[in-house]
């Protein structure tokens, strides 16, 4: 299994990284965790939506964390971290919940998506997503798969940074 | 036509194919103005598409599997669309079935007033093109915001889409830079790609946050769930069915297939074969309720979410009773058969498009919810090719169709042209005329011959008349037999003399029976008769069966005398291996006879064991640089590489052409009005052929040959003549 994740943690990069997302792994300690977190920081005030916030407690006393904003703010704060359900290996791909919390609002409305991993939360394929009952996606059935940042091929050449946002950036915690 | 000038054309104004002139203005149009960024989005679409697939382990067995979902539930359809309600409403959501445009845009015009709905966003929906719902909308003083980016640019321009998954496909950057200073007030430079997006963003990001409704499409929906697959690349579709707490889904009945978890199948499929991406940037599942919070970002009260799912029959249910036409209703809408269609990829879906659904598959969906054959009439541009078969994602016999297409609209029309006829029958004119080619070679290229053949048949007086051999392979075959006797061996070979090697192509006949002999294979000729191709691709289909039949025992007597049959011509070989699956009853048979005929090539991969190919070549053969030209329906039936890998074996290096098809297309480049898109393709193959700088160029096909020669002015031999050259 340890071996298993690293090759699936391997791949992901890669595959994440070929579609202009940045990907670094942490280790699963929150001051580490928050020093990764700060350093890609440019915004006094960050929208959050991490169900486990005591991974990041010490970024959460560095920043002004936002968690239920208003509607100024959902609009205007550039800078989102949220967490992710899953990751696809092949595709590089992080599962964003979208039936509760403001995971979905804040991955399509900011400028800059911090997203952060579980490293045991690796699939390899989008396929088996949906072949295990157990997953959380397999009772709320909505969710999507974000692959790099939006993108758009629509005026002439490709283009990222169109209605969603221009940066990804993943944290993988192993 | 020719005194048209391309300002006078709009694509609105030529959507309407069901008038001849229409088609033809349209090609022109996107020929002068379309064809060169059409050309360079859908060559990247294609290679994306082969890579991406490359790398689904088991893309053959998804197709498989994708196609099996599709066909049980156009089955189940009613009973599903039933469930799907029952589900939906189950959760608090709303369905409608409307069965035709007018109940459909009616509903969302009934929501939209309850909703006192001011600004609507829009994610792209070609079946809401379908129903004309934006007219709709606005005439009652709604602002539609079409917020694709593709979707705004066509908003803009007035124009409908020329393509399924990127809509404004047409549209080179200096375009949309002009479109948008036209229609904005800025100072803005709005050069580059980056400039024009982020402007088109910002414009649009303004529309989000006013938007009363969300509207979206829907790529597929499980009717065990209620649950809506999006798949998009801009992050608009999330904004679209989110931000605003209203969100009308439109979609039509073929979307619905039975489980969530087949879901999975398409995710995978619908990027790879799309955009040719593993997945795009947002693959979005959305199973309502979806229990955001709501922002009521424009001042709204809106107190909870609500759901429509408007569901569009409008032809569908119709479609499905259709014993040919139903096979369209598999489509998952990728696009595939577009950017491989080497027509589609000169002239776009303006011209190979109709007034919403482009590209080969666009006939048949043009035909279903228009209900009016004619209006399919751009299926004349669908060659038989066939490119688009292996590379749609539900195995959809897309070139089936267009050939169905083509029948339906000569009965209706009163029976085929002069030129359908002329060029259907070419067996029997070449009969005819093979018993004096020097004076029919002499007489065809004649300024008034040429002249009768251009006003009469409609064959393009800039062709050169395609020449007779000297004598027929049959003729020239029996001569050479009497100094020359049948090798004797286990294996017995005949070549099948078929209509264009015996009349066009003698010498390549002979090429391969002198090959064969010195190979030490038994090889005779078989009769000379037609195997229907010809009559197939004008569209005349019982005819074509009749022809077929007539055809049928003699082949199957040569198979059980013990012969393997060799077929040279590659439009001939697949006219047997796949078309004869739909034109003969009798599936024994037809396996019986697709299993013993061969591509020659193929033939001799599969012997080589046996010959060794290399002990009859000398060790250092002098290098060249060849290029071949795989024929597009050889391609399709899986025998593209045949050539390059014999000539391996001997150490002989070739070069492949990435052209999907050469454009003359077997008789499409010699009509009339097809003539000016049939040299278009070629300029594109012609290019990348000088560019390989060859000394010596191979195609397989008749016609490849000739487009080839006729674009680049260099002799074009069979690769069976090169072999030919190599063998002592």
């Amino acid at each position: 299994m340890e071996n298993n994740t690293t090759v699936q943690v391997e791949k992901f990069i890669a595959n994440a990284e070929a579609t202009t997302a940045k990907v670094q792994i942490v280790k699963n300690d929150p001051s580490e965790i928050s020093a990764v977190l700060i350093k890609l920081t440019d915004s006094e005030k960050v929208l959050i939506s991490v169900n486990d916030t005591i991974i990041i407690k010490p970024y959460l006393d560095s920043v002004n964390p936002i968690f239920t904003p208003t509607k100024e703010e959902i609009v205007s704060v550039p800078l989102c971290v949220t967490d992710a359900l899953y990751g696809i290996a092949e595709t590089g791909s992080v599962i964003i919940q979208s039936d509760k919390g403001y995971s979905a609002y804040f991955s399509m409305l900011s400028n800059k998506h911090i997203v952060l991993l579980n490293a045991s939360s690796i699939f390899e394929r989008p396929r088996d997503l949906f072949e295990d009952e157990n997953l959380e996606i397999a009772r709320n059935k909505s969710f999507t798969f974000i692959t790099g940042p939006s993108a758009t091929a629509d005026m002439g050449s490709l283009v990222r940074g169109v209605h969603g946002p221009e940066h990804l950036h993943i944290i993988i915690i192993s | 036509m020719k005194n048209k000038n391309y300002s006078e054309i709009h694509p609105r104004k030529v959507a309407n194919k069901a008038n001849k002139q229409n088609l033809l203005d349209a090609i022109q149009m996107s020929l002068e103005i379309e064809s060169d960024a059409v050309k360079k989005n859908t060559a990247v679409f294609n290679s994306n598409r082969y890579s991406a697939t490359s790398k689904l382990i088991d893309y053959d067995e998804l197709k498989d599997k994708a196609r099996n979902i599709k066909e049980k539930a156009i089955d189940d359809l009613p009973k599903l669309i039933e469930q799907l309600k029952g589900v939906i409403e189950s959760k608090g959501g709303n369905v409608f079935i409307a069965q035709n445009a007018n109940e459909a845009n009616n509903y969302v015009k009934e929501i939209c007033q309850k909703k006192n709905a001011k600004i609507i966003v829009k994610a792209k929906s070609i079946t809401s093109e379908e129903i004309g719902l934006n007219e709709v909308l606005e005439k009652i003083g709604i602002e539609v915001a079409e917020t694709d980016l593709a979707e705004f640019i066509l908003q803009l321009s007035k124009e409908q889409p020329s393509h399924n998954v990127a809509p404004a496909l047409h549209q080179s950057r200096e375009r949309i830079s002009k479109l948008f200073k036209d229609h904005f007030e800025t100072d803005l430079l709005l050069e580059t790609g980056e400039d024009l997006t982020k402007f088109a963003r910002n414009v649009l990001r303004n529309k989000f946050l006013a938007a009363d409704i969300g509207i979206s499409g829907a790529n597929c929906i499980s009717a065990d769930t209620g649950s809506i697959l999006l798949v998009e690349s801009e992050g608009n579709i999330r904004l679209t069915t989110n931000v605003p707490a209203t969100h009308i889904a439109i979609a039509g009945i073929e979307k619905i297939i039975h489980n969530y978890s087949d879901l999975a199948v398409f995710i995978e499929l619908l990027a790879a074969s799309g955009t040719g991406q593993s997945l795009t940037s947002y693959t979005n599942i959305i199973s309502p309720p979806v229990n955001l919070p709501i922002l009521n970002l424009n001042g709204r009260d809106d107190k909870s979410r609500e759901f429509h799912l408007v569901l569009i029959d409008n032809g569908r249910m119709k479609m499905r009773e259709d014993p040919v036409l139903y096979e369209a209703l598999y489509c998952i809408r990728c696009s595939a058969c577009m950017n491989v269609c080497a027509n589609f990829q000169s002239v776009g879906g303006h011209a190979f498009g109709g007034e919403c659904y482009t590209g080969g598959i666009g006939g048949a969906w043009t035909a279903g919810t228009s209900g009016d054959i004619s209006n399919a009439r751009f299926a004349e541009l669908c060659t038989g090719c066939s490119r688009c078969i292996p590379n749609c994602p539900v195995k959809i016999n897309i070139p089936g169709l267009n050939t169905e297409i083509k029948n339906r609209i000569i009965k209706k029309e009163g029976g085929p042209s002069i030129q359908k006829t002329f060029l259907g029958n070419f067996s029997k004119i070449a009969k005819l005329t093979s018993n004096f080619p020097a004076l029919s070679n002499f007489g065809s290229n004649l300024s008034v011959s040429k002249m009768l053949m251009d006003k009469i048949i409609g064959f393009d007086v800039r062709r050169t008349i395609p020449r007779f051999s000297k004598k027929t392979l049959v003729k020239s075959y029996n001569e050479y037999r009497k100094d020359h006797q049948e090798i004797n061996s286990s294996k017995k070979v005949i070549l099948f003399a078929d209509v264009f090697t015996n009349y066009n192509n003698a010498e390549v006949g002979m090429s391969l029976i002198k090959v064969f002999d010195k190979l030490n294979i038994n090889i005779s000729l078989s009769k000379s008769l037609d195997d229907g191709r010809a009559l197939l691709s004008q569209g005349l289909i019982e005819e074509t069966k009749a022809m077929v039949d007539k055809l049928l025992p003699y082949l199957e007597e040569l198979i059980n005398q013990g012969y393997d049959i060799i077929v040279s011509e590659p439009s001939v070989l697949a006219m047997v291996r796949f078309e004869y699956g739909n034109l003969i009853n009798d599936n024994k048979l037809y396996n019986k006879i697709k299993s013993h005929c061969f591509d020659p090539f193929e033939y001799l991969n599969i012997i080589n064991d046996e010959i060794r190919i290399e002990n009859h070549t000398p060790k250092n053969i002098v290098k060249e640089e060849i290029v071949y030209h795989a024929h597009c329906q050889l391609k399709s039936i899986g025998l593209g590489k045949e050539v390059p890998k014999l000539f391996k074996e001997i150490g002989v290096k070739i070069s492949e052409t990435s052209a999907e098809c050469c454009g003359m297309a077997g008789s499409f480049g010699y009509k009339k009005e097809f003539y000016s898109l049939s040299k278009k393709v070629g300029e594109y193959l012609g290019e990348e052929i000088k560019q390989k700088k060859p000394e010596i160029i191979i195609a397989n096909g008749t016609s490849c040959r000739e487009q080839i020669t006729d674009e680049i002015n260099s002799k074009v031999i069979h690769p069976i003549e090169l072999l030919e050259k190599y063998i002592s």
